[in-house]
């Protein structure tokens, strides 16, 4: 102690100053010494952003072959310590360029670091984790990052001839509507075939019931525009099992996995993106005008027994005019969407806020869109070993919608526009709009409904999700994250007593709303480690589990004496209409694990299972279990392929095995249920409601399983100058969910049970060609998809069965062998001439039927054979499938200099449509309009016309294939031409980025098809009734103007 | 007292008589400050204007955050809008060359086509233009290097990527700080290094002849220019005064300053180089203006700084 106090007390003190000052002569020698030590070369340095010239923080500065480093601090400085120079300094940070610095000399320096926007490039978002694109062993794609930038109000559109595999079909023109998306073709004959959507890694299916109150006779607003696709950084698409398996019992359609946009270290960023265009239908239907028309009401009426409607010189006044309906409903409308961004952060806090604006007028007038949104994603690591983060996505979608759907009491608009007949005017002389046709088809004016009537349809959505994730010890990361998503739908309808559909009932208002919330808890486990330098191991377990539930109410009232609170104020109708509530929910506990290991980056091997128990299905079924597992193997990477390595970059084979399920029905279809029955009592003028089972249990109710086998080639040659993935797939689904129809003596119609199987095999081709690099630059993307469907089975020894709806048949059937989407009806054969005896030929109307009607094809009978009798028992067939033969996407991508072109094509080839609209717009009856060329009908003088007699009591108007239509087209999807200007003339206005852009969407279509659009899904969710075209919003081509500026 | 009042006077007489001295000393001293390759012209130049200007000190700042206080800085590529202040303006004085040079016993010269690399190549192997909306769309050159070049916001690398039509951050490669002295002992330890340098650095000003060590990257490159790559420097700079050379940038150098802070030395200073001073360009490898370019200068000077003659 006292020798301590020798060196540092106030010697004075001490006796023996002599002491004293040998130790405090000690003590200098040592800090020379010291100071010798510390004799170092002092390298100061500023690190800034090139484009912005603000600080970067967090920027690590290592000295190559030297122990020590740095970090950048908070202003962008640091500073390092070397014994001598020359030193070579390493600079790094996320999302900049690295860079390798040489210091001659030891006065400060400035490093600017140029950004390095590709770095997602090479990472692939899959189930729970990401991983690098040269390790996949599954079959997963990424949407190119330009498609996205052409992607509508939407993002799946942009999905379309951008992914091989994933057949995507625009299921209405309106605005704020769907797309049906299929990947690998479809599974499942009842159950959902859509993929499963991940968002942030929130799980949700595309469910357009959770965004429909069922207040409105409108389509649903599709749930997922309320997702801003500026905001989304990358779309991964997972299609074989062993990608999906770790999905389980929702992986059998395929997986979309969604990432939005995150804030970077360093980077201080406001983005703008700003458009403006002109949308106008992209066809009209070519229908009959005012004297045409009439001279068809005349010959139909003429053999009918009537007298004509029209005189001669009425004819001829009307001439070609006449009311143009799909003019005078159609219209070039605007889009315009703007959105701004803020991205960036420290070294320790990353954000990412961003809002959006979308107004979309519809090309069909009285209807719009408009979406606004509102982003937040905020990440910070609270220590070295803890990060926690947020993502929270909210919108909220407006539309103002056309009536759909040819539903009692109120008209589509679409068909109305194409039925009412040209001599109808819009308005009468007094100014008031035509009331209805004043013809036999009871066809309401479509203008005043558009413009009148009130359909509107308001989403609010907010998606969130909550993490934290602890670093227990290097490689091991614990993660847990809490979500919601919260739909709330409110309709508001209200149709005036001035139109034809509110008339009857003096005026009809009705407002509904759903709210749906969704909660998620998700806890998993990654261990992520290198032994011995040559294998690496990822693995993850997990434990999540989740729950919906979802509520809805719909009150209407009718009689209103005048239409100014329209549906504000129910009571106020003099009728109250019955109220509907209803409730349903669900949930879902899973157990996941997954095994990513690989040897020397050369062999791959990934294991995944899951194990899931869901509400939806039957007690003795709840649980299920999904493995998958996947093998691949880098033969570029083997010491025997160095000799070609000049030649072939990159050679992956891949295979792939595993089971997914689908248990996407409407929940508590395994229990037994009552339903409410009305039924008289007394006089029989009173009814009372009572209870009557309706359903009965099924507690074996589980999964489709679909069992998917994948074998891939990746293949690069010349530098990777050419890509080409070619994957080979066969996918059988089991034990599917049908709703087969019990004997009558069981007291029940049908129930749900496992019955069947389905397969879709395939081969998909994605080809990547880089033709020109340089100052111009040409690559070419070719995407080639090929799926064969067929059912293998019914159950229960059934062989096929006719799609009903509402009790009607439609033209579709189910048929083992066959795939799903195949058209069923009778084979037409001509039409009866004057010179056939018709008394003996087999036709449907036994006493009606004269010359100039279709005769049909007598195919079978009662014992197999032709019975001279035209049933539908025996002589319907197969008319056609909806099923392509193969679908393509084709884009070439340009640059010269600054500039930028980009073209694609998208295409399917070898479908058909069965046409409902042209069915209807081919009636000879006179009752409503018709399709241009219907003039040419048979008469005595004429034969050969093109179509059968005029004649208003036409008795039945069968499915037959003379409404298949060859579906195929070829589509300019997209032609968009840009203009980057060069960073060094943005930079003197402080700009990073600046681009301007023009894009045209839908501008051409090839196709011999005469209805609106070939791309045609009517009945969206049903995978037996694809391809039938009834009514739908027509497509439009947009011409969009833009630009794009950060700073 | 009297004693403690005379040491009082005396202390302020000194303390007066320095400030005096100090203020002094000022106005003769000159400084100037800038890019650091152009130093050698600007020293030789310094020493001669002292020849015949003894009163006026003028002093090279070398360190780092001095451009802010010289009132000469010197430029040596073509300035952004933002880089000037609105009283500044730029007297350019001279110009210089950058040649590609590499290590004598690259192996790149076995795999380089004879006639030598035309502008394309030449853009291949130095520049990286990254396509962000297409991944794995990096150009990369057939020839193996390792690209050295200055910062990003050097003026030699400005003036590197400028010529070809990019901006600095395309430039591959690894980066040097300092001086551009320095590349050349970059490429020198590095077998397959390559950069692009100016003349004055290039070769010994003394001898004319290329630095050992070092070789010239072969070019492709017209008749009448053919003997620059093999001649010393006074042929070199004899050729590149007559021809524009796609391969070889040359860009212009000159000296900015503040016109809120005119003095007569700076301008008599700025008048001597663009007329006495011009001579010894050459001699330290650098090359001269075009006649009416340097006329230009030589008129703007005389009205910015007409009021101080």
């Amino acid at each position: 102690m006292t020798k301590l106090q020798l060196f540092w007390g106030n010697y004075k003190k001490f006796p023996g100053h002599a002491v004293c000052k040998i130790g405090i002569l000690f003590l200098l020698t040592l800090l020379l010494n010291l100071t010798g030590y510390a004799q170092q070369v002092e390298i100061r340095g500023k690190i800034l952003d090139e484009g912005s010239k603000l600080s970067v923080i967090g920027a690590t500065i290592k000295l190559k072959g030297l122990p020590g480093g740095a970090v950048s601090n908070v202003d962008g400085d640091f500073q390092v310590n070397v014994k001598a120079l020359p030193v070579t300094l390493l600079v790094s940070n996320i999302g900049y360029k690295y860079q390798e610095i040489d210091v001659y000399e030891a006065e400060p320096i400035t490093i600017f670091l140029a950004e390095d926007q590709n770095r997602l490039s090479s990472v692939v978002v899959v189930g729970y984790g990401t991983q690098k694109r040269s390790e996949l062993t599954g079959s997963v794609s990424s949407l190119p990052v330009d498609k996205l930038k052409q992607a509508g109000p939407s993002f799946e559109s942009a999905l379309q001839g951008a992914i091989s595999g994933v057949q995507v079909t625009q299921t209405s023109g309106a605005p704020g509507s769907g797309v049906s998306i299929r990947i690998r073709g479809g599974n499942s004959i009842t159950g959902g075939n859509d993929p499963l959507y991940v968002i942030d890694g929130f799980p949700i299916y595309n469910n357009s019931n959770e965004s429909n109150a069922g207040a409105l006779n409108s389509q649903a607003i599709n749930p997922l525009s309320s997702i801003n696709p500026g905001d989304i950084e990358s779309v991964d698409v997972l299609k074989d099992a062993s990608a999906t398996a770790i999905y389980g019992s929702r992986g059998a359609n395929g997986v979309v996995i969604i990432t939005t946009k995150k804030g970077k270290a360093g980077v201080n960023k406001v983005t703008y993106d700003g458009s403006l265009g002109v949308q106008t239908a992209s066809k009209k239907i070519d229908l009959l005008n005012a004297k045409e028309w009439a001279t068809l009401k005349n010959d139909a009426r003429a053999n009918s027994g009537k007298a004509p409607l029209f005189s001669a010189a009425q004819l001829d006044s009307l001439g070609s005019a006449g009311t143009d309906w799909q003019s005078a409903a159609l219209r070039s409308a605007t889009i315009q969407n703007h959105n701004l961004s803020f991205t960036g952060g420290n070294e320790k806090t990353h954000y990412s806020i961003s809002t959006g604006y979308l107004k979309q007028d519809g090309i069909l007038i009285g209807t719009d869109f408009s979406r606004f949104s509102s982003r937040v994603s905020l990440d910070s690591k609270i220590s070295n070993k803890f990060t926690v983060g947020i993502n929270l996505n909210g919108s909220k979608s407006d539309a103002s919608q056309a009536s759909f759907g040819n539903v009692q009491g109120v008209g589509d608009n679409i068909l109305s526009i194409l039925y009412m007949p040209p001599t109808v005017p819009i308005r009468t002389k007094t100014g008031a709009y035509t009331f209805a046709s004043p013809y036999e088809s009871a066809v309401a004016n479509p203008i005043a409904t558009l413009n009148l009537a009130t359909n509107l349809n308001t989403n609010y959505r907010l998606l969130g999700t909550i993490y934290g994730e602890y670093k227990i010890i290097e490689g091991l990361k614990a993660k847990v994250l809490f979500g919601t998503d919260i739909l709330a739908n409110k309709q508001n309808r209200y149709l005036p007593s001035s139109l034809y559909e509110g008339a009857s009932v003096g005026g009809i208002a009705t407002v509904g709303s759903k709210f749906t919330n969704r909660w998620l808890n998700e806890n998993t486990l990654t261990y992520n480690k290198t032994f011995s330098d040559v294998h690496n191991v990822e693995a993850l377990v997990g434990l999540t589990q989740e729950s919906s539930k979802s509520e809805g109410v719909i009150a209407s009232s009718q009689g209103f004496i005048n239409d100014i609170l329209q549906y504000n104020d129910l009571y106020s109708g003099s009728t109250t209409n019955k109220s509907y509530s209803s409730y349903s929910g669900y949930s879902l506990l899973s157990y996941l694990g997954r095994v990513n290991y690989n040897y020397k980056q050369t062999y791959f091997l990934t294991a995944s299972v899951r194990r899931d128990g869901t509400s939806r299905l039957g007690v003795n079924s709840k649980w299920g279990n999904f493995p998958s597992a996947a093998i691949a193997w880098k033969v570029n990477k083997e010491s025997f392929f160095q000799p070609l390595s000049e030649t072939v970059s990159n050679l992956k084979l891949r295979f792939g095995a595993g089971k997914t399920g689908n248990s996407e029905i409407v929940p508590y279809q395994s229990l037994s249920l009552l339903s409410v029955y009305s039924y008289p009592t007394g006089s029989g003028t009173t009814t009372n409601a009572g209870y009557a089972p309706a359903r009965v249990a099924n507690p074996d109710l589980k999964w489709e399983t679909t069992a998917q086998y994948d074998g891939g080639i990746d293949l690069g040659l010349f530098k990777d100058r050419i890509n080409l993935i070619f994957d080979a797939y066969y996918k059988k689904t089991t034990d599917l969910l049908l709703d087969v129809q019990l004997p009558y003596t069981s007291g029940f119609a049908s129930a749900y049970e496992n019955y069947g199987s389905v397969e879709n095999k395939g081969i998909e081709l994605g080809l990547n060609t880089e033709n020109f690099k340089g100052k111009f630059g040409w690559n070419t993307n070719v995407i080639f998809s090929l799926n064969r469907n067929k059912v293998l089975s019914l159950g229960n020894g059934l062989q096929s069965y006719v799609v009903t709806l509402s009790g009607t048949n439609t033209a579709a059937i189910v048929q083992v062998g066959q795939p799903l989407g195949s058209f069923y009806g009778y084979k037409a054969d001509g039409v009866f001439k004057s010179t056939d005896n018709i008394s003996t030929t087999p036709r449907i109307d036994q006493t009606g039927t004269k010359p100039g009607d279709v005769r049909y094809k007598d195919i079978s009978g009662p014992n197999g054979k032709p019975d001279g009798i035209i049933s539908q028992a025996y002589d319907r067939a197969l008319i056609g499938n909806a099923q392509p033969k193969f679908t393509f996407g084709f884009t070439n991508n340009f640059t010269y200099a600054h500039f930028d072109l980009s073209v694609s094509l998208s295409g399917s080839i070898g479908n058909k449509i069965y046409s409902n609209i042209l069915q209807q717009l081919q009636l000879t009856t006179g009752f409503q309009n018709g399709i241009k060329g219907l003039t040419d009908h048979w008469t005595a003088a004429n034969e050969n016309a093109q179509y059968p007699r005029a004649n208003e009591n036409v008795p039945t108007t069968p499915n037959s294939d003379l409404y298949v239509y060859d579906g195929s087209y070829v589509r300019l999807k997209n032609i968009s031409f840009g203009y980057n200007f060069p960073k060094r003339i943005v930079a003197k206005l402080k700009i990073s980025n600046l681009r301007l852009y023009v894009s045209a969407q839908n501008l051409k279509t090839w196709t011999s098809y005469k209805g609106y659009d070939p791309e045609v899904n009517y009945y969206e969710g049903n995978s037996a009734l694809q391809g039938i075209d009834y009514s739908a919003y027509p497509t439009a081509k947009t011409v969009t103007g833009g630009l794009s500026v950060t700073f | 007292m009297k004693r403690s009042i005379s040491i009082k006077y005396t202390t302020l007489l000194v303390v007066l008589l320095s400030l005096f001295a100090i203020k002094t000393n000022a106005q003769e001293t000159l400084t100037i400050s800038g890019t650091k390759f152009t130093y050698p012209l600007i020293e030789k130049w310094i020493s001669e204007y002292a020849k015949v200007h003894s009163g006026l000190k003028i002093t090279l700042v070398q360190k780092s955050g001095a451009a802010k206080v010289a009132d000469l800085n010197i430029i040596a590529h073509q300035p952004a809008k933002e880089e000037l202040k609105e009283n500044q303006e730029i007297i350019y004085a001279g110009r210089f060359a950058l040649l590609p040079a590499t290590n004598q016993h690259n192996a790149i010269f076995g795999t380089l086509p004879k006639k030598g690399l035309n502008k394309k190549e030449v853009d291949k192997l130095f520049f990286e233009v990254v396509n962000y909306d297409d991944e794995a769309k990096v150009e990369n050159s057939k020839f193996t290097a390792t690209i050295y070049s200055r910062e990003n916001q050097a003026c030699s690398s400005i003036a590197l990527a400028g010529y070809f039509g990019h901006v600095s951050s395309e430039i591959r490669g690894k980066k040097v700080t300092g001086d551009d002295i320095y590349l050349l002992t970059a490429v020198k330890k590095d077998s397959i290094g390559l950069t692009y340098n100016n003349l004055g650095y290039l070769y010994d000003v003394n001898s004319r002849k290329l630095k050992d060590g070092l070789a010239l990257l072969p070019l492709d490159l017209k008749r009448d220019a053919k003997e620059l790559l093999t001649g010393d420097l006074d042929n070199v700079i004899a050729t590149l005064e007559k021809n524009k050379i796609e391969t070889i940038p040359v860009e212009k150098f000159g000296f900015i300053y503040s016109q809120q802070n005119e003095r007569k030395e700076v301008s008599d200073f700025l008048r001597w180089v663009l007329s006495d001073g011009q001579k010894f360009n050459h001699e330290e490898g650098f090359l001269n203006l075009d006649k009416e370019v340097l006329a230009e200068q030589a008129n703007r000077l005389n009205e910015k700084f007409l009021t101080l003659k």
